[in-house]
């Protein structure tokens, strides 16, 4: 590994302006930049320490929602009761992400802010539109694992598993900028490759994220987590379906993200229109599953696994309301 | 001179007497019936806390005084010739103090695939060697690169290895070189096979035919290859990752690398995994070896998870074409076999045993190896066997469900090993054949059985020689030279000793893994056990015919009456005359008996060649999603004598793991692009995990062998031969269709679902013709 410098900041200023000086990223459990400058496609000469800063290791309840600090640990949220009972799907999301001992490290700002987990990105020597070149090696190249939407100009897709569930109960996600704190809805907060191919989060120089609120108004009143992958033990999503039904008590209100498909977190209006209750909306829903897919030479296979997920989702979310 | 002796070999109910000739000085195998106190008890390893509790030191962690690091700068490039390496800018950085290349080294200018070792650093820290090596200058000449069989096999592909080497050549039957022949003989022979064979297929009852592939499995050991070295006044001594002791030493002590150590004693206690990878010092035991004598300190060079993902072997892939003429009385005619593997840039075969384990009548096979410009293959635990017995078995199940025969009632008409006969009832009863399941893509959630066969040949050989002390205070000692990989070599050795000395567990000490001691195998071809522990066996019978002489001459009792049981000397027949074996001991004059004996050279005719082996899956698709879940397998195994059920129960439990790891899981990615591998990690190179793990149910058979004097054969690699084939044929019992490549990803299960539901949609006329 590359030697650099390790910043530990006392205030959100001094994070800020020790992070643009120079060569510099941040840092919160390592979990994943640790990794890339092991594996030399991140070279920081100095990582600046998020964990030395205060508050932002809790989570707290409120009327309005749930404030969750984003250097809380991945297991703090899956075991927080309130959490658990309020927003189940985050908690069902997180025990699917990674091996217990990851869990127990990474954070949630760590784990919004991952880099994408492409082949390519992550060998040296593969310049793309991601890393500030151009193309796309995987497009011809071996994609079993990539997106088929949106992945005309990059077809990684978005790692994090908290991504999807964030977008469909509408997250607030709260960033320390120069100008003090600003807010993005999650959906605001997850961009695409066409925003700019080098992000796939919407935070500006210097920024970080300092807290994200799950709203109260977005309670689902019934919920499924559907995920597809080849290993059981640690592996990463190959397709993933978050299902919210009747959100804040609102009969209709629905939420479909679809997530490792696409480069953000793909919101499904017109899926979520197919599940009307009638005898046929599992047909309905998932036979659109595909609408819009662009599959590269290996990965048609996810609109099948999409279509199948988006079934079991409907089938558990319905017999958890009935239950 | 032999002496012929009279025994009973057999298992269960079929044992007969065998009058066999045995080495004048051997012991008998033990027999049906003898009183014995550890030997068939499931015994723990001796090291079985040092490894969980991390005291056990592997060569990953030595630290010699004064010890630095060394790392390998590999080729970035799918296929290239060094031009030239300036290492005048490393070679200034702090902490260096050696740096090598390889085409000096090695004499060789070829990086013939990415991963291809260029040169290597020894730095005083980790970090220090990897500045240095990022800051050598390599120029290359890049080439053109083929990374795949069906990429080196097209007309026109780049050509993998240097001179007049052609991509693709026939491996079996072997071209003929020199005065034996000419190939247009050969050539002649075999068009002959193929129209002769072909003609039986044409006229058998039913033709099934098929086409398999099977992935590229890195072994993947959790401790990576490498060394430390250290030299001491010329001599060379180094702590190995090796799985052959000997034969590493060999090699550091030839001029193969240039090490050429006058003396070296390789130290291997403990060994992290090899699976066949490890028979060689490698390239990076020779630069660990030359980089610790230019830098004059210790170097530890282990590999990193890239490089050893890289460049430390692998099972080769395989694409098997198969057609086989069966009667509908299930006896199997003919079979025509042709099969392509790559090497790498090996020179290892890349074989596959598709016409073992069965009676596969008029055999027609030709195998090809092909180039490719990736990292070499090596010997991965049964060389050829997983993959061949995964078409083989595949193959089975067609034909059988063809003529309408029950699978396993098909299998054992053309099946006539005594073991695994009486192994496929066991089998079916555990995994319960018979039993009603949602099979052939009938729900959302379907399930199916499936069955497979081992094979194996592994009774040890000569080769070993083991030496028994015991001293004047009681102290018990064996030691022999090679190395436990996992296996349970040692607390075996240590079992034999102590059962023919009348001693518990904790009154044998033993030593393994060091090369002043006395010669043992190479862990190959499941031989070690076979080979070591008659060895030791016989050493200690001789130390114990030594020390009763002592106390008969002393008593004035007559040693051949004599006999150590319990921890007391007894005489036979009668029982125990009293004596302790420590009192025993207190007689000796001199401070210790020392005994050195080495195994017969050849196995005793006894009663099977070969291990059996039949296993049973039991699995779980989901057609929503293609996951495969394996509920059950059934493990059945057999290596003649059982002496410890419980590491041999491990030994089955560990192929079953790696099997199922190659059915659903294993598989080298490459690049085509740039020829490089893209999983070379344990994040995307995926290993079953403890949730994808199944039940496990082993069942093991007690064989009186007769082979040796432990009559004892090794499990290394017969319990993986039929895993993965099993697994396959559940799948596709489940799912109602056939699965040809392995792994059996989700992917590779949807879309074969989606074949499948297209196929029933094909209107009822069209079903009928033929293609």
């Amino acid at each position: 590994m590359r030697p650099f410098k390790v910043i530990r900041p006392t205030n959100e200023k001094e994070a800020m302006e020790q992070v643009s000086k120079g060569n510099a990223s941040y840092l919160a459990a390592g979990t994943d930049l640790l990794n890339r400058i092991k594996e030399h496609v991140a070279s920081p000469d100095s990582v600046v320490d998020l964990k030395s800063l205060p508050g932002m290791n809790t989570i707290e309840v409120t009327d309005q929602g749930i404030w969750i600090g984003a250097l809380v640990r991945l297991s703090a949220v899956s075991s927080h009761t309130d959490v658990l009972s309020r927003f189940p799907a985050v908690c069902e999301t997180i025990i699917h992400a990674a091996t217990p001992q990851i869990r127990n490290m990474a954070t949630v700002g760590g784990n919004l802010c991952q880099k994408p987990r492409c082949w390519y990105l992550r060998h040296e020597g593969y310049s793309c539109v991601k890393n500030g070149g151009t193309g796309c090696w995987a497009r011809d190249g071996e994609n079993e694992f990539h997106g088929i939407f949106d992945n005309q100009i990059c077809s990684a897709t978005q790692p994090s598993n908290l991504a999807p569930v964030l977008v469909a109960h509408e997250a607030v996600i709260e960033i320390a900028s120069k100008d003090g704190v600003r807010e993005l809805t999650a959906d605001q907060f997850f961009i695409g490759p066409s925003s700019d191919p080098l992000r796939e989060v919407s935070l500006e120089e210097g920024e970080f994220v300092r807290r994200v609120m799950l709203p109260e108004s977005t309670r689902a009143g019934s919920w499924a987590y559907e995920e597809a992958r080849e290993k059981q033990s640690f592996d990463w999503a190959q397709a993933s379906v978050t299902l919210l039904l009747d959100r804040g008590g609102r009969k209709g209100d629905h939420r479909v993200v679809l997530g490792a498909v696409s480069p953000a977190p793909l919101r499904r209006s017109d899926i979520e229109k197919k599940i009307d209750g009638s005898d046929d909306e599992i047909a309905e829903a998932s036979g659109i599953a595909g609408a819009g897919a662009t599959p590269l030479s290996e990965n048609g296979y996810k609109i099948p696994m999409l279509k199948g997920l988006i079934g079991k989702a409907i089938r558990s979310a319905r017999s958890r309301k009935e239950g | 001179m032999p002496k012929e002796i009279q025994i009973k070999v057999g298992f269960g109910d079929q044992f007969r007497d065998l009058t066999v000739r045995i080495q004048d000085d051997d012991v008998k195998p033990w027999q049906p019936g003898d009183r014995l106190n550890l030997i068939g008890q499931s015994t723990p390893r001796v090291d079985a806390v040092a490894k969980v509790t991390g005291t056990a030191n592997y060569s990953y962690d030595q630290k010699p005084k004064g010890m630095i690091y060394g790392k390998i700068l590999r080729s970035p490039h799918g296929n290239a010739d060094i031009v030239s390496i300036d290492i005048d800018k490393a070679k200034k950085l702090p902490g260096v103090r050696a740096i090598l290349t390889a085409p000096e080294i090695f004499e060789d200018e070829s990086a013939r695939y990415a991963g291809a070792e260029v040169a290597a650093v020894a730095a005083d820290t980790e970090m220090q060697a990897e500045a240095a090596l990022r800051a050598i200058e390599v120029e290359y000449d890049i080439k053109p690169h083929c990374v795949t069989v069906e990429d080196a096999r097209k007309e026109g592909a780049p050509q993998v290895g240097r001179g007049e080497q052609v991509n693709v050549a026939r491996i079996s039957p072997r071209q003929r070189r020199g005065r034996r022949g000419s190939n247009s003989d050969m050539d002649e022979r075999l068009a002959r096979q193929e129209a002769a064979v072909g003609k039986v297929i044409q006229d058998s009852d039913v033709v099934v035919e098929g086409e398999f592939s099977t992935q590229v499995q890195t072994h993947a050991p959790l401790e990576t290859h490498g060394s430390v070295c250290s030299w001491e006044d010329g001599r060379l001594i180094c702590w190995a990752s090796s799985q052959a002791t000997f034969g590493f030493r060999n090699e550091l002590t030839s001029n193969w690398g240039g090490v050429r150590a006058k003396s070296c004693q390789i130290l291997s206690e403990y060994v992290g995994g090899g699976f066949g990878s490890k028979f060689s010092a490698g390239r990076e035991g020779v630069l660990g070896a030359l980089l610790a004598k230019e830098a004059g300190v210790p170097v530890h060079l282990m590999l990193d998870r890239s490089g050893e993902q890289l460049s430390a072997g692998n099972r080769p892939d395989s694409l098997q074409q198969m057609k086989m003429g069966v009667n509908k009385d299930g006896v199997i005619q003919g079979t025509r076999i042709r099969s392509w593997g790559t090497p790498g840039t090996g020179t290892g075969g890349a074989g596959a045993h598709n016409d073992g384990i069965y009676n596969i009548g008029e055999v027609d096979k030709i195998e090809y190896g092909v180039r490719t410009n990736t990292g070499g293959a090596k010997a991965h635990r049964a060389p050829g066997w997983p993959q061949g017995a995964f078409a083989l078995e595949q193959m089975m199940d067609m034909a059988a469900d063809e003529i309408g025969m029950d699978r396993v009632e098909f299998r054992k008409k053309n099946d006539e090993h005594p073991i695994r006969k009486v192994e496929y009832d066991i089998a079916k009863d555990r995994i319960k054949w018979n039993r009603s399941l949602t099979r052939n893509g009938g729900a959302e959630i379907c399930q199916g059985l499936g069955i497979a066969s081992n094979l194996w040949f592994s009774a040890g050989g000569g080769g070993a020689s083991a030496l028994v002390r015991i001293t004047k205070d009681g102290q018990v000692e064996v030691r022999n030279g090679a190395q436990d990989i996992g296996t349970g070599t040692r607390t075996v050795m240590g079992m034999v000793v102590a059962e023919e000395l009348g001693l518990e567990m904790n009154q044998v000490a033993t030593r393994i893994g060091n090369t002043d001691d006395p010669q043992g195998p190479a862990s190959g071809g499941s031989t070690t056990i076979g080979t070591v522990t008659p060895a030791a066996r016989l050493a200690a019978f001789h130390a114990k015919k030594e020390l009763m002489e002592i106390v008969a001459d002393r008593k004035g009792w007559d040693a051949s009456e004599l006999d150590l049981k319990d921890q007391e000397v007894w005489r036979i027949g009668e029982g125990s005359t009293g004596m302790t074996f420590e009192s025993a001991c207190a007689l000796m004059d001199d401070d210790a008996i020392e005994v050195l004996k080495g195994r017969p050279r050849r196995n005793y005719e006894g009663f099977s060649d070969t291990n059996a082996g039949v296993q049973a899956a039991h699995v779980e698709v989901n057609q929503a999603t293609g996951a495969v879940k394996v509920l059950k397998v059934v493990a059945v195994a057999d290596a003649g004598k059982i002496l410890n059920p419980l590491t041999s129960e491990s030994q089955v439990r560990g192929g079953v793991i790696q099997g199922v790891s190659f059915a659903l899981f294993e598989r080298r990615i490459m690049d085509r692009q740039k020829g490089r591998m893209l999983n070379d990690d344990f994040e995307n190179y995926k290993m079953l995990g403890s949730m994808d793990c199944p039940e496990i149910d082993v069942v093991l058979l007690d064989v009186y062998n007769g082979k040796s004097n432990t009559q004892v054969m090794g499990l290394g690699e017969p319990p993986i031969v039929a895993t993965a084939a099993a697994v396959a044929n559940a799948v596709s019992d489940a799912l109602g269709v056939r699965m040809y490549d392995l792994p059996i990803t989700p992917k590779k299960v949807l879309e074969a679902i989606a074949k499948r539901d297209a196929a029933k949609e094909v209107p009822a006329q069209k079903k009928g013709e033929r293609l």
